[in-house]
């Protein structure tokens, strides 16, 4: 029962009313009378499962003692070195990236952001997508930050130019890419200019395709809630808790402090095991394909490229690390098809598609899907029509 | 009764964050976390577990959350990577990761120039192990002189079809960030390494390195003229 039906129960005057100057005290009413009240402490009954739950349940479990059974076969053990080595590489990021949207969702207004935004949704969508150069991010601590700033009332297509740049616009990015490459700064340059134009084009096209129907996860009704939440506790949309007002934040700084710290738990709670199924999915990968595959198609025109593409997908590298990778295969592979991997890896991947599912309604993923993989897709083809050659 | 049935809502959350806490924190002691990570890493370990701590803290605090069977499962998957951090505890990428990862010696970016890095030119001249990579990075830089490399060894048919059925690759992963980005570094070796060696043994090789031509590719060689099994170093891996 959240606060609003409480509040509707007991009589109390919703936080959308008049006297919002005391919402504090009422919903403070809710919680003690909560604890006290047998009525509502009442368990209710004990749903049963849906056969969905209970057979996502024993895979995990099957994960487990599998794992337990056969960790000292060779196979096994490189794939659980490098499943543990890509969950403790995102781990950190992850951790800064959801106490971040805990510090934006309590220290950042609606009202502010709107205020210091560009006006013109185009303009706008410019500009996020290039914010990565002053908030240097990997795609596993964006996710949070943009799960938040979505809630915050940020525009779905500068939230997708943010979420798809902010990885591959930025100077970290920039400066591992012209280390792989021997100091080619083009290399990096093409691979930053492309990631923006895709990024700047998938959101903009995400903004027109859903410009009438929602692609966030949460419904008008709880943009709504959320809206009249803000006023009286720090819950908003993408609350992993989504407990409005049975949970309040004290006030000043301390408080506020604690609050965001409470946001950035649920979010990192949320979002942490799809990024550990994705890792079990990449080690998996990693372990089981062989790379020498594909080598022996630099001749063909697009297939290259697109099993490229399909690798970045399978292995879910850092962008801060995949040109390393993609260097590995100079000589064998064009830049194009090398360029392929660059670009999807960040903006789209195993690791990455699970996590969306915490931000985007699933009609929305797969939009953003398809216009990813197509937009990279033909920037590779442009690429390879331009005549850049083996480098 | 109650209290029992309330106990998983009230503590999942702390313990699971209290037990990925100690795995990170069981990383940093002895530098175990380089089995997985480049050493710079170490700084966003700790802030990571830092973080870890607040999070228990304001979980400990928190009213207790629903435990049905949707979180039972993420508890599940949350488990597992701290599962295989136990079981891949000591171990490294072996030759069944070399053969899934090799592209082929322009993984490492074989450079033509003589100019090595300050760390090289001393190794080099303290009569101490030569880096594989640096064998790799700059083979003219060693060309012709007697050197002794410490790697893993694997033997490919393709290797023995294209330079001699007696050679065999000592090879050593180059992080870049993570073990799942490791790029094998490699030198072919031919003579001096018995072949009942398992594949995956450590190998201290010494002898000439003389670089060959194929293709307008410097593929580095050495002609072994002593090998010993040697144990595992204390960095497996290089960075």
């Amino acid at each position: 029962m959240n606060a609003q039906d409480m509040a509707k129960t007991k009589n109390i005057p919703s936080s959308g009313a008049k006297n919002n100057n005391q919402p504090l005290e009422w919903a403070r009413d809710i919680r003690v009378n909560a604890w006290h009240d047998p009525v509502m402490l009442q368990p209710e009954p004990m749903p049963v499962p849906p056969l969905g739950k209970s057979v996502k349940f024993l895979l995990a479990l099957l994960a487990l003692a599998g794992l337990c059974f056969f960790g000292d076969r060779p196979g096994v053990r490189s794939f659980s070195i490098v499943f543990v080595s890509i969950v403790l590489e995102a781990l950190p990021f992850m951790l800064v990236g959801a106490c971040v949207g805990g510090l934006i969702e309590v220290f950042v207004s609606r009202e502010h952001l709107t205020a210091h935004l560009p006006r013109r949704p185009w303009a706008m969508t410019c500009l996020a997508a290039a914010m990565g150069i002053v908030f240097p991010v990997c795609e596993c601590a964006v996710v949070p930050v943009v799960r938040r700033l979505t809630g915050k009332g940020l525009p779905l297509a500068a939230a997708v130019a943010y979420l798809l740049g902010g990885p591959i616009v930025n100077p970290i990015v920039a400066a591992s890419t012209m280390l792989a490459y021997k100091m080619d700064w083009w290399v990096a340059a093409i691979r930053l200019l492309c990631g923006y134009a895709i990024a700047v084009f998938v959101a903009l096209a995400m903004g027109r395709l859903f410009a009438h129907r929602s692609a966030l996860l949460v419904s008008p009704g709880m943009r709504k809630h959320a809206q009249d939440d803000q006023k009286t506790a720090a819950h908003g949309i993408g609350c992993a808790c989504c407990e409005h007002g049975a949970q309040l934040v004290p006030t000043g700084l301390i408080g506020k402090l604690v609050g965001a710290f409470r946001h950035a738990s649920d979010d990192f709670m949320a979002v942490a095991h799809y990024l550990v199924i994705g890792a079990a999915v990449a080690a998996l990968a990693q372990t089981l394909v062989d790379r020498r595959l594909f080598l022996g198609l630099s001749a063909l025109p697009i297939l290259p490229s697109i099993l490229m593409m399909g690798l970045a997908i399978l292995l879910n590298l850092c962008s801060e690390a995949d040109a390393f990778i993609a260097a590995s295969f100079r000589g064998f592979l064009s830049l194009p098809a090398q360029m392929a991997f660059m670009l999807t890896g960040p903006m789209f991947d195993l690791k990455l598609l699970l996590m969306y599912q915490t931000v985007f309604s699933k009609r929305a993923i797969i939009a953003l899907s398809g216009l990813i993989l197509l937009s990279v897709l033909v920037v590779v083809a442009g690429l390879e029509m331009l005549g850049m050659g083996m480098l | 009764m109650k209290l029992v049935r309330d106990l998983p809502a009230r503590f999942w959350r702390p313990l699971l964050l209290g037990a990925w806490t100690c795995a990170l924190g069981s990383l940093l002691p002895g530098r175990a976390y380089l089995n997985y990570l480049r050493p710079e890493f170490v700084v966003l370990l700790v802030l990571g577990l830092l973080v870890l701590l607040v999070f228990i803290f304001s979980a400990i605090n928190a009213r207790p959350k629903a435990f049905d069977l949707d979180q039972a499962t993420r508890v599940l998957i949350l488990i597992l990577p701290l599962a295989c951090l136990c079981m891949a505890r000591g171990t490294t990428l072996d030759a069944n990761a070399f053969q899934h990862r090799w592209t082929g010696m322009a993984g490492i970016n074989g450079r033509s120039d003589t100019v090595m890095d300050d760390e090289t030119r001393n190794a080099s001249g303290s009569g101490e192990d030569i880096p594989l990579i640096s064998l790799c990075r700059w083979p003219k830089a060693y060309a012709e002189s007697t050197v002794t490399v410490v790697g893993m060894l694997h033997r490919d048919p393709k290797i023995a079809a294209q330079f001699g059925a007696n050679t065999c690759v000592l090879f050593r992963f180059v992080i870049n960030c993570c073990v799942a980005d490791a790029v094998p570094a490699a030198i072919i070796v031919d003579n001096g390494i018995p072949c009942d060696w398992p594949e995956s043994t450590w190998v201290r090789a010494s002898g000439r390195f003389a670089p060959r031509n194929e293709s307008d590719r410097l593929i580095p060689f050495l002609h072994a003229t002593r090998a010993k099994q040697a144990p595992k170093p204390q960095q497996p891996y290089l960075y």
